[in-house]
């Protein structure tokens, strides 16, 4: 084992190291690039990592399939997470009267900018429709502000600078705003872990898809029709034991264990909405807002002092949504609603439910128009 | 994790690459220093805190003018005061049982500061600062440049877990200017890297899982075969991710033209515990050889029991072994780690107290061999499993 670590044998391992990787490089200039046949089902959901990095092979398949098959893409954060008796494009998915499939992205914090790069590079999204669910406890706490953390989870920022190209001066103003500050040599540093990225992609991708296609199918998650056949059709309201009425809670929550403080005075979430809207208009994407209610029964209860702070947020996103003349769906009357929420800021599956209900009527009357 | 991570590593690829260039290029000491420097804030506030550094950096400074101090003043006492404060800030900071000793002013203020001190490295700059203090006291340092001994305190490589380098050395290689560019070092680096890139990212994943939790093999190799199965691994594992670890850390020094010290030499063949203990985390053992095992001699011969040499050993052993399991972690299980390891060398020096070493013959040699691993083995199930879990472990073999 000594010998191993002898200087001269070292160096030549070094040598052998550096040439591999030349090797390496080269090769990756012969792999073509893997290319795949139209979809022929509509994707439910795409796993994050693709979408962070924005893997065109992925995101590419996932907006058509949804476009070519008539669905719609569901965009939302954390109250958009699965539940365990569904939640709204649960029922939506279930509901055949529809006759159109709701495939979805999710996940905590992942607010409009998030989805700015998806937008800005992906030429698929053109024409998609789209339903974006607006949780007025993004107006709260820290959640109030721009929030690097959140942001650097779903969108790898190399992604953001090469996405973000300018559409036109009225986004771009509001763009500028967003735009996470990266330092000269963080921007450097991406840039070159982005190039290393595309490089093992050649391998780990390209390559791999190319000799067995089937494995690049098997990554997917479909939304087929036995899987819809599984899923809830409706849900009633929490059992008693289940749920604390009172406070419009679930049992077992504590409302006192965190506080979403309101913050009407931070004008950053309507910025950002108002961007999202302008942004979905200059790339002509189909969408409609879902204005998500606010726990009004439990702030009443336990800090009715910010009560109409809440609902001051809630108000000002309906007028952003009216200023900018976006078509959207308004769930804040379920805020008064007993068994709606699961605790201050997630819906519970019967709040899924009575959501789904208002979009169905939206879904319903549009495919009529 | 500074394989891990791809801005770190590509943090270090730039500085290491600047590093090079303007050792290679200006020659100049001073800029070596200054880079390194820089390099290091860069990197460091990657791995830690910012704001831990901070208060690192503040210590690290009281503890230059404390050396420089003890170089030009030589006192004893005050060697002393400054090495008990030093203790007590890493003791305050690592051991929940010295937190409860201070109570309410641990709880109203000194949780808020020192909790804003990282943990991580923090146990190798203490020996470093320790180093700087007592070979200071001895004046055997060669250096008093500021920006050196910042550099040997917090160069990133070795930042995490050593090895632990002595300052000597350390600017003896980072002030070689009159030196051509050394390719072969660079490419040593990059094939130490190597070695290190393979231990950590392609063979430790696969042991991990299983080395570190026995009950994961219970089901299919029944309750004495999954614990022994288990102990194997983790003996595996510990030394293919610590020396992966080091092989990185000495690779990455490689690479800037500095040789870090070597940290193991295939400790699973040495032939008894002493020998073990020479072999294994090196850096670390001569550290508790030099600054506990012999001051604690030094100590125990001033006393009359100085006449019964047996027990002056058995007793420097158990100490200096104590420290070594305290050192490793706050829990009680890392003290019965290393009283085994103490137990295991008084036992040894008991055998073969006042005996002439002859060479040994080859059955000999695989017996101590086997030996030695056996028991080093069994000292790590003390060093894996937290009491509690080591009293289930117990219930379920016994």
């Amino acid at each position: 084992m000594k010998e191993l670590y002898r200087l001269k044998l070292l160096a030549r391992v070094g040598g052998c190291v550096m040439a591999a990787l030349f090797f390496w490089l080269v090769l990756s200039l012969c792999i073509p690039t893997f290319h795949v046949t139209e979809p022929k089902g509509q994707l439910y959901t795409i796993r994050h990592q693709e979408l962070r990095d924005n893997n065109p092979l992925y995101t590419d398949f996932f907006l058509k399939s949804i476009k070519n098959h008539n669905g719609w893409l569901v965009l939302g954060t954390s109250e958009t997470n699965p539940r365990p008796k569904g939640n709204y494009y649960d029922f939506l998915n279930a509901d055949t009267s529809l006759h159109c499939g709701f495939s979805m992205i999710c996940g905590a914090g992942r607010t409009a900018c998030t989805y700015f790069p998806l937008i800005q590079s992906n030429e698929n999204i053109r024409g998609l429709k789209v339903i974006f669910f607006l949780n007025p406890s993004y107006g709260c706490g820290k959640l109030a502000f721009s929030n690097e953390d959140y942001f650097d989870r779903y969108v790898s920022n190399a992604i953001y600078r090469k996405a973000n190209r300018p559409v036109n001066q009225e986004v771009d103003d509001i763009l500028k705003v967003n735009q996470p500050v990266a330092s000269w040599f963080s921007n450097i540093e991406e840039s070159m872990a982005y190039g290393l990225e595309r490089l093992r992609r050649k391998y780990y991708q390209d390559l791999v898809f190319w000799m067995k296609p089937q494995k690049f199918y098997d990554k997917l998650v479909w939304l087929r029709s036995e899987t819809v056949e599984r899923l809830p059709k409706s849900c009633d309201r929490p059992e008693k034991s289940r749920y604390n009425y009172e406070l419009n809670v679930g049992a077992d929550f504590d409302v006192h264990s965190y506080t979403l403080w309101p913050h009407p005075e931070s004008s950053y979430r309507c910025d950002e909405l108002r961007t999202m809207i302008r942004l979905c208009k200059a790339y002509q994407v189909d969408i409609v807002f879902v204005l998500g209610p606010h726990n009004h029964i439990a702030y009443k209860k336990v800090h009715p002092e910010e009560l109409p702070k809440i609902q001051e947020v809630s108000e000002n996103l309906r007028q952003v949504l009216e200023q900018e003349n976006a078509a959207f769906i308004d769930c804040t009357d379920l805020s008064t609603v007993p068994g709606v929420f699961a605790d201050w800021q997630h819906h519970t599956s019967y709040g899924g439910y009575l959501i789904y209900q208002k979009i169905k009527a939206y879904v319903l009357e549009k495919e009529n128009r | 994790m500074l394989l891990s991570d791809y801005q770190l590593f590509f943090e270090i690829l730039l500085f290491v690459s600047l590093f090079v260039a303007c050792k290679w290029l200006f020659k100049k000491e001073w800029l070596n220093h200054i880079l390194l420097l820089a390099g290091n804030i860069l990197i460091l506030t990657n791995i830690t805190t910012p704001k831990s550094l901070f208060w690192l950096s503040l210590l690290a400074a009281l503890v230059y003018v404390e050396g420089l101090l003890l170089h030009y003043r030589k006192n004893g006492g005050a060697l002393a005061v400054f090495l008990i404060l030093l203790l007590a800030v890493f003791a305050v900071r690592n051991y929940p049982l010295v937190q409860s000793w201070l109570g309410s002013s641990w709880e109203n203020g000194l949780s808020k500061h020192f909790l804003s001190i990282e943990k991580i490295g923090l146990s190798y700059i203490l020996f470093r600062m320790i180093h700087w203090l007592v070979e200071n006291y001895k004046h055997t340092i060669r250096t008093r440049n500021f920006l050196c001994y910042l550099n040997y305190l917090f160069f990133f490589p070795t930042f995490m877990a050593g090895p632990i380098d002595t300052l000597n050395n350390f600017h003896y290689w980072v002030g070689r200017t009159h030196v051509r560019f050394n390719v072969r070092m660079l490419m040593a680096g990059i094939g130490r890297i190597f070695f290190g890139a393979v231990k950590l990212l392609l063979i430790v994943p696969y042991i991990k899982p299983y080395a570190v939790d026995y009950q994961v093999l219970v089901p299919s190799l029944g309750p004495w075969g999954a614990v022994g199965s288990a102990a194997l691994l983790y003996s595996l594992y510990i030394y293919i991710d610590f020396s992966g670890y080091c092989d990185t850390a000495i690779g990455m020094a490689y690479m800037m033209g500095i040789r870090t010290p070597e940290n193991f030499d295939n400790p699973y063949f040495s032939t008894n515990i002493s020998d073990f203990w020479k072999r294994w985390h090196i850096t670390f053992s001569t550290f508790l050889k030099i600054y506990v095992f012999k001051p604690v001699i030094a100590l125990l011969n001033r006393f009359p029991i100085a006449k019964y040499r047996m027990l002056v050993s058995v007793i420097a052993y158990m100490v200096t072994f104590f420290v070594c399991g305290i050192w490793h972690g706050s829990t009680l299980n890392f003290v019965f780690w290393g009283l085994w390891h103490g137990i295991g060398l008084s036992v040894y020096k008991l055998i073969t107290y006042g005996k002439p070493v002859r060479p040994l013959t080859r059955t000999r040699q695989i017996l101590g061999i086997g030996g030695t691993f056996v028991f080093v083995t069994v000292g790590w199930i003390f060093f894996n499993y937290p009491v509690d879990q080591l009293m289930i472990m117990f219930k379920l073999l016994f």
